[in-house]
């Protein structure tokens, strides 16, 4: 389905291989050799034909090769899932662990600074393109400040841990915060919504301790909080296309963002194919950490 | 309880991280190519970095121009610091009378960076994989006036042409593959363009895609052994972080934009080469959208409305010079043409002449009911040709002429149909190339249908004729009746501007250079770093 509507925009898309092909010299792209190129790259066909044609190659396992470079798609997605695999897994968990810290210290805490800060930050984040923090990052601590490297995965002469820790800091510094905004402001809601319910006022009038109350508040508040993390992967992903565009970073969304203007097909579906199973594994992730930690849900399903 | 829970959440967390690190570290080593250097073993001193504005993406000369070509690979033919062609893997070619047979030695001596000969089949397996239309090719063109390709014997191959065509030699600068590469293989998706070898003074270690290209010197090498030990080309598309490494030292070279320029000049351990282009912008006049231009006049007067000096010095910083003919750079410049220096008063008079007046007040000239205007196309991607042309609508606005502009992308612009458009064009070689297929009524890059048949015949002349004071001639006469009857409103060339750390000598500061600087690593094997 989604392969079905992905292949329909693309076609339906302005742009054309052989513009990439002849890169920084469009002045001397002739009508007769834009058609000459189409054609051996089979675009004169009819969509449906092309798709099927794709569908046959995906189903024995081959992607199909770049228009762009006639490399094939299989490695350059080899290439590049690790990279942007390896900066979902830290800016997720990065965001998961402060917002939690933030949330919760908040949510036990009304009307804290604390607490209100986070309401007020969590608003104005969340307003704040991702793009804009981007650029703002780079402005101070690679350009005024040259702290940072602004750009890649790795430098040339250092390399090692460390060089690549660098050049991941800002990226993920750019996605925690377009997220832990929302996310720790959903932990405080609830463990407040928590607090003032029934069951708690009846707990603290029977002289249940507190320690005990707050770890039965976190556990109900912490439910939902899973939930609503794993509807926020698929942001996530679409988040690294401007990131990773910004911070020339080598991943799939990178890779995405070149290949849309020049109607890369099989670059474009593969990077499309490979995100949406990454977006669907995660989710199912979610899924069972939410049945580990919510026994009525295990009931349910066990039932 | 709950803690246990939310510290195995966490701890499954950072498991799942370590085997995505560990997967990426493998995915990343196995998907390169093994050289003898690597990475951290790169020594700075004999490194030449280079901050790339452009990659190549891919790295086979036989599909298109590449970035990093004169690098990996050598041609035929190579040419001089006066753009002249001049032998490099041929020893010497002669060309029949009827300017229509070339025949070439070549050396015996070459090797290609895997250490097979390089042999007369190569350089024919070359040719006609460009010349192949299966082949996704955006040099396929140059050689279209190519009519076979043999091998004589073991040393010399004959060309044939199916009509004269004096540009062939610099085609013929075209890297040689080794034709063993490719045997059984689609030379579109061969694994050779992403692992390229060539017999150049530079050999191939590894490719970062999207990052670095890492490059070694080549021992066996026939000519002059490079001097510099390794070169990477790192990939920094942004102007800004480019001028910021080359202070820093990062990188050693880098092409700079002119607001950067005197920045660059202060700084006691860089400097900056600015090198003359063939690189020129124009306003291209199409006869068949729109018919306004069909009146000369009205193209003599836009021409001397354009003040070339305020876009020399406002849009390009003062890095380019006014342009006035398309061969400036070349040998074949003709100084004694119509330059049409800026005059309003000159242009106004001129649209008079032709029965222009604004009859109905609103300020559009116009003449038996139709108005004076036209849209004028610049690709949006491209600062400086969007800039010229609202600056041109404004200057032209003066005049009456209601000029409006549509920055399109790449992608939506089809150049045939733009009543006008901010074309950008120029080579620093043979004077044939880019004009013959410009400006004859058949040439394949005419996109503005101009039509003149003095042009088409002096031109012609000039692609047959072996004399060069009578090709000179020839040239002359075409560039005085391209100013009267001009097809092209021209604007300015283009220098470009090379930021350097001083520890770099031996760049040649005199060779016109191509499109965006290219061309500069055209004698890389003399360079030397401090």
């Amino acid at each position: 389905m989604m392969s079905i509507f992905a292949f329909a925009l693309i076609n339906a898309a302005p742009g054309d291989p052989a513009a990439a092909i002849y890169g920084g010299q469009m002045d001397k792209l002739t009508q007769e050799e834009r058609d000459r190129i189409n054609t051996n790259l089979g675009l004169d066909q009819p969509v449906f034909t092309r798709y099927f044609h794709w569908m046959e190659e995906v189903v024995s396992g081959r992607l199909g090769n770049s228009y762009a470079n006639g490399k094939s798609v299989n490695t350059i997605l080899a290439e590049r899932l690790p990279n942007t695999l390896l900066l979902f897994a830290v800016s997720f968990l990065v965001t998961v662990i402060l917002s939690m810290a933030l949330g919760l210290w908040a949510g036990l805490h009304p009307n804290s600074v604390l607490d209100r800060g986070i309401t007020v930050t969590g608003i104005v984040l969340n307003g704040i393109p991702g793009v804009l923090v981007a650029i703002s990052l780079i402005f101070v601590f690679s350009v005024q400040l040259g702290l940072l490297p602004s750009s890649g995965t790795g430098s040339i002469f250092s390399g090692g841990i460390g060089d690549h820790l660098r050049h991941l800091l800002l990226p993920v510094v750019t996605i925690v915060f377009s997220h832990v905004g929302s996310f720790s402001r959903f932990i405080q809601e609830g463990i407040k919504e928590e607090w003032n319910s029934y069951y708690v006022t009846v707990a603290r009038a029977n002289h249940v301790s507190r320690g005990d109350l707050y770890k039965g508040v976190m556990k109900n508040a912490l439910v939902p909080f899973i939930n609503y993390v794993g509807t926020h992967v698929p942001a996530f992903f679409s988040g690294f296309v401007v990131v990773e565009t910004v911070f020339a970073y080598p991943g799939l969304g990178n890779m995405i963002v070149n290949a849309i203007p020049i109607k890369d097909y099989p670059v474009l579906m593969g990077g499309i194919l490979i995100t949406g199973l990454v977006v669907i594994l995660s989710m199912l992730a979610v899924d069972l950490i939410d049945l580990a930690l919510n026994p009525k849900l295990r009931k349910s399903v066990t039932e | 309880m709950v803690w246990k829970r939310v510290a195995a959440v966490l701890l499954s967390g950072v498991m799942t991280l370590g085997i995505l690190t560990g997967c990426g570290g493998e995915n990343g080593t196995s998907s390169t190519v093994q050289g003898q250097t690597s990475a951290e073993s790169l020594d700075q001193k004999d490194t030449l970095v280079y901050g790339a504005e452009f990659m190549d993406d891919q790295f086979n000369p036989m599909l298109g121009s590449l970035y990093f070509g004169s690098m990996l690979f050598r041609g035929l033919m190579t040419t001089d610091e006066n753009c002249k062609p001049k032998c490099d893997i041929a020893t010497k070619y002669e060309v029949s009378d009827d300017l229509l047979e070339y025949t070439f030695q070549i050396r015996d001596d070459v090797k290609f960076h895997d250490g097979t000969d390089l042999t007369v089949e190569d350089v024919v397996f070359t040719i006609q994989t460009v010349m192949d239309e299966t082949v996704n090719s955006s040099l396929r063109e140059d050689f279209t006036l190519v009519d076979k390709v043999e091998k004589e014997d073991d040393t010399t191959l004959k060309i044939t042409l199916k009509e004269p065509f004096p540009a062939l030699l610099d085609k013929l600068t075209i890297g040689i593959v080794p034709a063993h590469c490719f045997e059984g293989q689609d030379i579109n998706k061969a694994d050779f363009n992403q692992h390229p070898i060539g017999c150049g003074p530079y050999k191939f270690v590894r490719y970062e895609t999207d990052s670095k290209l890492l490059l070694t010197r080549f021992d066996d090498y026939y000519g002059d052994k490079a001097k510099i030990k390794n070169i990477v080309c790192t990939n920094l598309p942004d102007y800004n972080v480019r001028a910021l490494q080359l202070s820093t030292g990062e990188v050693d070279l880098t092409y700079l934009e002119p607001s950067q320029v005197e920045k660059v000049e202060q700084n006691t351990d860089t400097m900056v080469y600015k090198l003359d282009t063939a690189d020129y912008r124009c306003v291209m006049f199409n006869f068949k959208a729109t018919d306004l231009f069909q009146d000369v006049k009205v193209r003599q007067a836009l021409c001397y409305a354009t003040n070339r000096e305020a876009v020399v010095n406002s849009i390009v910083h003062g890095y380019g010079e006014a342009a006035y003919t398309p061969l400036q750079r070349n040998t074949f410049r003709e100084e004694d043409v119509e330059q049409y220096s800026y005059d309003v008063e000159k242009a106004k008079a001129l649209l008079a002449e032709a029965g222009w007046k604004d009859s109905d007040g609103d300020g559009v000239l116009d003449r038996n009911g139709e108005k004076l205007s036209f849209t004028l196309t610049a690709p949006v991607s491209d600062e400086v040709r969007v800039n010229m042309a609202t600056y041109l609508a404004e200057e032209w606005k003066k005049l009456g002429v209601d000029c409006k502009v549509d920055a399109l992308d790449w992608n939506a612009i089809d150049i045939p149909s733009c009543e006008a458009f901010v074309l950008g064009w120029g080579s620093p070689f043979d004077a044939d190339n880019d004009t013959y297929r410009l400006f004859t009524t058949e040439g394949s890059a005419n996109y503005g249908f101009y039509s003149n048949k003095t042009v088409d015949e002096v031109l012609k002349k000039a692609r047959i004729t072996v004399d060069q004071k009578e090709r000179k001639a020839c040239y002359a006469e075409f560039q005085k009746t391209l100013a009267e009857d001009p097809a092209y409103d021209f604007i300015c060339y283009i220098t470009a501007l090379y930021g350097a750390n001083n520890r770099v000598s031996g760049i040649n500061e005199t060779k016109i250079l191509g499109h965006h600087g290219a061309g500069i690593f055209w004698n890389i094997e003399r360079w030397e770093l401090k």
